[in-house]
Formats: C-alpha cells, structure tokens, sequence
C-alpha cells in the first residue's frame, strides 16, 4: 500500500462535531500532577526541521521549537524530555502517534506536540486533542536577489527564471499550477528549503518559494543580499497559518498551564529573542496581532 | 534472535540425510534448491518453493487427492502459533520442501517448521530498530527458498538469508534506509541464481526501483528504476556500470517531476522461465494531485517486463495513465497458455481484467471484473488505451473559497477492485479465481489540510461499500470471453490469497475466519473450517508421505482495519490472531 493513501483517512473517521472544551476539570490526579511528580515534560517536536528541532554539532536538538519547549517545561517547574519525532502523511497521523493514542509499534506519547495548527476547522476534525497556546504565525514567502524584490512580476520572472520549493508542500502545489502551469517547468524541487537556499546562494536558482522563517534561517547572515517577502499569486489562499500547541482531550490543567506559560513568554519578549536567535522574524497568531507590530517594520526594513 | 536447538533439528537432519541417499538413487531433486527446481514448481507436488506456487504465479497444483468428492473429511493436522505479543495481519504464503515448511510472519519472523507434524525446528526474529514507520501495517508476504538457503526481506528494508538448516544468518544486505520510511514485505524472487526485489514505502516521491542480487552472495547485479529518465545500472566484474535510462526524459512527465516520480515497486513480482522475462509492477505516481503532472506519467502504475540478464526494460503496459484515483499498478501478472498463445492475466486495482500477450506486452482483451467502474467507460484494445468517463477529483488549487472542493463518487476505491491478494489460475477449467471487492469511494480535494505543522492540499478519501450485504467477491473469470462464471459473496472485503487445484478446488480465506473451499466449476461451497482470526493469508499445498496437506496462515490485519468510514464496521469486530493452520483428509 502506498503511504499516499492514507492521507486524511484519519480526518474522515474522527468526524464528530465536538469542540474543544476547558470547563471540567479532571477528578483525581490530573496530567499535569503527574508530570510534576515526575519532574518531566515530554514535548514533542518534529525531527531533523531548521530552525525549528534539528540537532546541533553536539547531537543536542535545538532551534526555536526545542528553546520554547524547554522555557515552557521551566514555567512549569519541570525538565524537559524533547522527544524528536518524524513526520507522517498527515498532521492528524501525527496527533494520533504523538499526543492522543501512540504508534501501534508502540513508544506511548508525549505529554504535548508543539508546531501544531491552531486552526478552528482543523480542530473540529481532531477532537481527541486541545490546541492551546498559538505562538507564532507562518508565511509563505519567496527570496529573490536584492533588487528584484520591489516590483517582482512572478509570471514574468519565472518563466524566464528558476524557482527553489520543498517537495510536496503548498508552495510546491502552487508553483505547479500557477498561471495555468506557464512556469511549471522551472519548478525545481528539493528535499528541504536548507537545500534550496544552498542552491539559491550558488547562483542556480532566481529565487526560493516557502515558509519564511525556514527561508529566512536559511539565509542566515547573508538575509541582506536578497529580498524576502510575500508575492502576491492568483489562488494563492493559504499564503499564512498559526502554530500552537497539542495536548490530549482530557488534561485540561496541563493545557490550561501551557497556555499560561506561553503567555507569560510572549508577554516577556522570550518568542521574539528565541526567533531572532535563529535569523527569523517572528510574527504573532493572527488571534493576537490586534495591531501593526513590530515585527513587520524589521520586515520593511528588509526588504 | 534464534531458538536453542531442539532435539527435532538433529532428527530431522538425520531423517533428512537418509531421504536425500535415496532421492538421489532416483534420479531426482537433490536437498539444494535450483533453478531449476524452482522453475518446474508449478508441476511437482511434494514442495512449494516459490511464491506464486511456481514463479508463473499461477497458484495451481496438479493435487487431487483432495477433491470435490472427500473435500468434506478435510480437518486440522495441526496447527502452529506464531506466539508472542506480536500478532497483527499474516499475509505469508508459506513455502515447503524436504519435509520443512518455512514461514514468515508479522513484524519480520521466520519459522521453520517440520510440515508433518508441526514441531518448530528453529525461529528467526529480526530485530527492528525503533523509528521505523511502515505505512500500512507490519505485514511479511513470504521467503523464498535457493540453494541451501531461505531468504526474506524485512521492515526495515533489509534483505536476510538463512541456513534452512540452522536459520543462522548467512548473509544480508541493506536495500534502503528504513529511516526515509523503507521498509519491504513482498516475497522475494529468484530468477537465474539471482534473487529479485523491489521496494515498499520510501519517503514522499522515492522513485521505485527493481534489483538483482546474486543469491548466494547478495553481491548486487543490476538495478533498474521503474521512472522514465533515471539511469540504470549493472554490475561487471564487481564494478557499477552505467545501463541506459529507464523511457525518455520529460517524455511524460513535466519540468523535473520524473526526479520524484514515485512508482513503488511494493508488491514483488513474477518470473516466466518460457519467455525469460520477470514481471514487476509499479505503484501510483507523485504528487497524488494529477493536475499536478500532466502525461502518462511512465511507468507508474504499469507492469514492467525485464530481461533477467540486464535488468534492460522489454516491454510495458500502462493500466492507469495519468492516475488520479490511487489505483496501483503492482498486481501480479499470471501467465497462461491457451491456443497456442503465450498470454498473461492483471485484475488491477482500476477494476478491469487484462489479457496481455507476455511475449510483447500487446493488448489482447480488457474487460470488467467488478459491477462498478466509473472512471473509465472500457479498454480500447486497439490502443490499449482506457476511455475515460472524467470523473476525477477537481484541482485543489482552483478552488476559489478555499473551502472543501466538489466530491466525486468513483467506483472502485483506492483500496481497488482487487488488491495485494494474489489471484489464481486452474489450466484444467481455464478461469481465473479473483478476489474483488465492491467498493467506491467519496473523493475531493481538501485545502485546509496541514502536513509536518504547513499548510497543505490533500485529497479526501471515505470509502463505501457498494452493497449492503457484502464487500468482498471471489469471482470466476473467464478470460476469452470476460464473462464471470461464477460467484462466491463476502460480507467483509476479500483480503487473502487464492489456490486452485487438481481437485477441482479453490481454497481462500475471508476476514471472518474461515478457510473454504469451492467447486471450480460451479463456486459451490464444499467445506469451510473456522481458524479463530481473520484469514488474509496465501494457501499452499503439498504431498508428503502419500497425503496432501493445505496450510494457510490465520491472523487478522492488513490494510483494511486502518482505514475507516463504513466499511470498518464490517470488520471492527474482528480479533487478531499469528497461527498457522495444516489441514489432510480425515483417517475416519
């Protein structure tokens, strides 16, 4: 059987009309006691993905996932375990290995999952787990050399130009599609945006399409040699999405303390210096951005 | 990892060594397994030593000890569990010679078994490495048997080879990284002293892939990739030798696509000694949006014709251009003589039965063997080409609310009118034995969907039973005339291997429990015995010591129960099971 097929198998059986609901409070020994008994956060967070969890010359896993998991398990009055785990054919697979059930190899869960969608539709398909705690919005972006940034006409330069995208990612799809397939053929795909930066650095690609804060940590200290900022493409719907936290249906003290502790980070400038540690801009959920905010006067300046 | 011996391994190895003296006086097998052994499988009925019982994939024997008129005396000789906590789906087709029968079972076993009286000799458990992610359960197919040795690939995309003797590791060989999602369950093959396997899984758009490695050695042979502009390659003198691309660049596919083109090679194949080719075929094409990579998209979803020596494609056939309904081309290719004519049969996943000409890949009939197909009106047999209904998902990226795109209903499922199960064929009535399911499924493009915390467009996917009494249909098909002849219904989907006989029998098991078996003629069930779990398993059958014994593996899983909508009602009930099930005539 193909993996392919499994996509959203899952989404389709889980189809209850459920909503995420705080009000009762487990009887006896919650989640969160028994964490603090334990003196561990297990957190979850995906393998082998700058800057978010990948592992460093010491085999340590860091990037921004890693450092807010950490910070969060402190507030707690906890350890941290970071459990890296590797992607499957669908966030809702990976709710159900890594939060609300386990793999059927075994292994367990993890207390929670960080770099989950804090999206209303894709929570009401996942009712076996409460998203808390949104922390940052993602982008999708392209990089091109400075001074094509300005007026960039996408149809016109890539179908001249070639353009770097992750395989099988939106901005792939997109790119495949867009103008009726007219730049199609200069799609180059890569295994993952690190490679396609490289690419773009050597002088083989015009640009490279995707998330801004892998592009932007990608580019790393060499981000002032080149324009990065959202293009505007026909049907381009889903250009930003916000990421939260997962915690199993039930421990609603630990969801409860999570959010609280993100809270208290965002609030104390802690998502800003952790982003910024590694070369990206951070932007907030779109539930929180109630006005310009700074962030997005460091991207003018940029660009 | 290996059992201590047992007193059974040294009095069946002296059993053995005085058998061997007298086979040899007459004229016969010698305890090694040849090629050529394996090549007259299909025809000698004290061993089955290929899958396939006999690497022509017909699954027929000559037996008729047991036949329509005693099939009913059939009861358990013995039976064998596969212990431990590890059960989940037993797809193996078990294989036996000298009086040992080799099976393999979920998460990677092998047992050798004495097939008489069902004592374990010795048992090889592989160990996996955590972090593996098989897609679709832990299921192994079977081993094959070479020489003096048993070979079996594993989950976590190794190939082994054992002693048959002492189940001692002789060698191995890494296929993949089972890290990038790799892992292998088919069967191997052997072919000319080399022993053929694809590849199962692989991260997103791994391109499929057939290779060749010497059997005693594992030393690699050839390699062949199943997507049009990859090189292949072939091993002279110890040194890889570039061996031409597989197709043309860009012929059919669009920009660099071919580069992740997909097309597994998941399932195994078959080799045909008369025409000197093996038979492989390929999974669907990436990305699942076919919107996505306009062309034929070759050779995904299409049976490979390879020339053993180098590995250099001899024909194809495309069963699904352009596929955009998750049919797989990976069914097994059967072959068949009939007035003169080297032919060969495919149900494939799309719902029609093939008849090809092995000699050249041309098409010689294409007709229906499901009630409903609605993606495609008919084969034209002058192109080979399906008619096309253009009932497909819409695309994704044209939906302009980013809400749940237009759903389609399409006949079969992506699960397929007939699935991994292999298919049977009797020379003595010239039908074809099908294991079908009908089912349909509800298919639309999904924009809000995320994939590894991204937004992503998927496809949506609710599989339907087309009836409500049953799923599941082994069907009696007639390939001159594409007309069923008979039919046996199934309340949940057909999920096991089919065997006929020179009994006049078919045997195949159902999700239910139970083994049965039918008249060939007429589908009458004659017998049918309760294995205590799901049969999804492959019957074999073999003579020793003057009685014919049929074994078939017991144990509920597979594909099926991952998947949910209306049809898991149908087999949520069922329990999982790890046995084997031996079955002779009644002395009484």
């Amino acid at each position: 059987m193909d993996k392919i097929k499994r996509l959203f198998i899952i989404a389709t059986m889980v189809a209850s009309l459920a909503v995420q609901n705080f009000a009762i409070a487990q009887e006896g020994e919650s989640a969160l006691d028994r964490i603090r008994e334990r003196g561990v956060l297990e957190v979850a967070v995906y393998t082998n993905f700058p800057p978010f969890s990948y592992r460093d010359e010491q085999g340590r896993i860091v990037g921004i996932d890693a450092d807010i998991a950490r910070a969060i398990a402190k507030s707690l009055g906890v350890a941290a375990a970071i459990r890296a785990v590797g992607a499957d054919e669908s966030m809702g697979d990976d709710l159900r290995n890594n939060v609300w059930k386990g793999h059927y190899l075994g292994g367990g869960v993890a207390d929670v999952m960080l770099h989950v969608p804090y999206d209303a539709a894709f929570a009401k398909a996942n009712d076996r787990v409460i998203f808390v705690a949104p922390y940052y919005r993602e982008q999708v972006v392209i990089a091109v050399e400075k001074g094509q940034g300005a007026n960039l006409d996408p149809l016109e330069y890539f179908s001249r130009e070639k353009v770097g995208v992750e395989l099988d990612t939106l901005t792939d799809f997109y790119l495949l599609t867009a103008y009726n397939g007219k730049i199609r053929n200069q799609v180059v795909h890569f295994p993952n945006i690190g490679e396609a930066v490289a690419a773009l650095k050597k002088g083989d690609l015009a640009g490279v399409a995707g998330p801004r804060s892998e592009i932007e940590f990608a580019l790393g200290d060499q981000y002032t040699d080149y324009a990065v900022g959202p293009v505007q493409m026909p049907g381009l719907r889903n250009s930003g999405w916000d990421l939260g936290v997962a915690v199993k249906q039930g421990n609603d003290a630990l969801a409860q303390a999570v959010e609280k502790a993100m809270t208290q980070l965002r609030q104390k400038g802690s998502l800003n210096e952790i982003f910024a540690q590694y070369h990206s801009t951070y932007q907030l959920p779109s539930r929180l951005r109630l006005a310009k905010v700074e962030s997005n006067e460091r991207l003018a300046q940029r660009n | 990892m290996i059992s201590p011996y047992r007193k059974t391994t040294l009095l069946n190895r002296v059993a053995i060594a005085s058998l061997g003296a007298a086979v040899v006086f007459a004229g016969s097998a010698s305890a090694r397994t040849t090629q050529a052994d394996i090549d007259a499988d299909a025809t000698s009925t004290g061993d089955v030593l290929s899958w396939g019982i006999g690497q022509q994939g017909q699954r027929y024997s000559p037996l008729n000890k047991v036949n329509k008129k005693n099939v009913k005396k059939l009861v358990p000789a013995w039976s064998f569990s596969f212990g431990g906590e590890k059960q989940r789906g037993q797809e193996a087709q078990p294989v036996i010679k000298d009086g040992k029968m080799f099976v393999t079972a979920s998460y990677s076993r092998l047992y050798a078994i004495d097939s008489k009286t069902g004592e374990e000799l010795w048992q090889y458990d592989h160990r996996l490495p955590d972090g593996i992610l098989p897609c679709c359960d832990v299921v192994n197919r079977g081993a094959a048997l070479y020489d003096d040795l048993v070979i079996f690939g594993t989950l976590d995309a190794r190939i082994i080879a054992l002693s048959q003797e002492t189940g001692k590791v002789v060698w191995r060989a890494k296929v993949d990284d089972y890290k990038a999602g790799y892992s292998m369950t088919a069967a191997p093959l052997i072919v000319k002293d080399m022993v053929i396997t694809g590849v199962s899984g692989g991260e997103f758009g791994v391109v499929g892939r057939v290779e060749a490695r010497d059997a005693k050695t594992g030393k690699m042979r050839w390699i062949r990739p199943s997507i049009e502009g990859h090189m292949g390659y072939i091993w002279k003198d110890g040194k890889k030798v570039e061996n031409g691309i597989t197709g043309t660049t860009n012929a059919t596919w669009p920009g660099d696509m071919w580069k992740t083109g997909g097309a597994a090679t998941w399932q195994g194949g078959s080799y045909d000694h008369e025409v000197d080719l093996i038979f492989y075929g390929t999974g669907n094409p990436a990305p699942w949006n076919a919107h996505l990579r306009p062309g034929d998209n070759l050779y995904a979803t299409s049976t490979l014709a390879l020339d053993p020596d180098t590995g250099k494609i001899s024909w194809h056939y495309q069963y699904t251009p352009n596929d955009g309904w998750d049919y797989d081309g990976v069914n097994e290719l059967v072959s068949f003589n009939t007035g003169g004519k080297k032919l060969a049969g495919h149900a494939d996943r799309n719902g029609f039965f093939y008849v090809l000409d092995r000699t050249n890949g041309n098409l010689e009939n294409a007709f229906p063997f499901v009630n409903r197909i609605d993606w495609a009106k008919g084969v034209d047999l002058k192109t080979g080409r399906p008619i096309e209904t253009g009932v497909r998902a819409g695309d994704p990226t044209k939906s302009k609310d980013g809400k749940k795109g237009e759903s389609v209903f399409v006949a079969p499922s992506f699960l397929g009118a007939k699935n991994w199960m292999p298919m049977a064929y009797s020379p003595d009535t010239e039908l074809f034995y099908v294991p079908a399911n009908e089912w349909g499924m509800d298919l639309w493009n999904e924009p809000i969907t995320y994939k590894k915390g991204a937004a992503y467009l998927g496809a949506g996917f609710t599989i339907k039973p087309l009836n409500e009494d049953y799923i599941g249909a082994l069907r009696a098909v007639d390939p001159k005339s594409g007309k069923v002849v008979w039919e046996y219904k199934n309340n949940a989907p057909l999920w096991g291997g089919v065997m006929t006989t020179g009994g006049g029998l078919v045997f195949t098991g159902t999700p239910e429990g139970f083994l049965k078996a039918f008249d060939d003629k007429t589908g009458e069930e004659l017998w049918k015995f309760q294995t205590g779990s799901g049969v999804v398993g492959c019957p074999v059958t073999w003579e020793q010591d003057g009685e014919q014994f049929i074994a078939v593996p017991s144990g509920w899983g597979g594909a099926v129960p991952l998947w949910g909508g209306d049809v898991a009602k149908k087999v949520k009930y069922l329990n999982q099971g790890g046995s084997l099930w031996v079955f002779k005539l009644s002395d009484v």
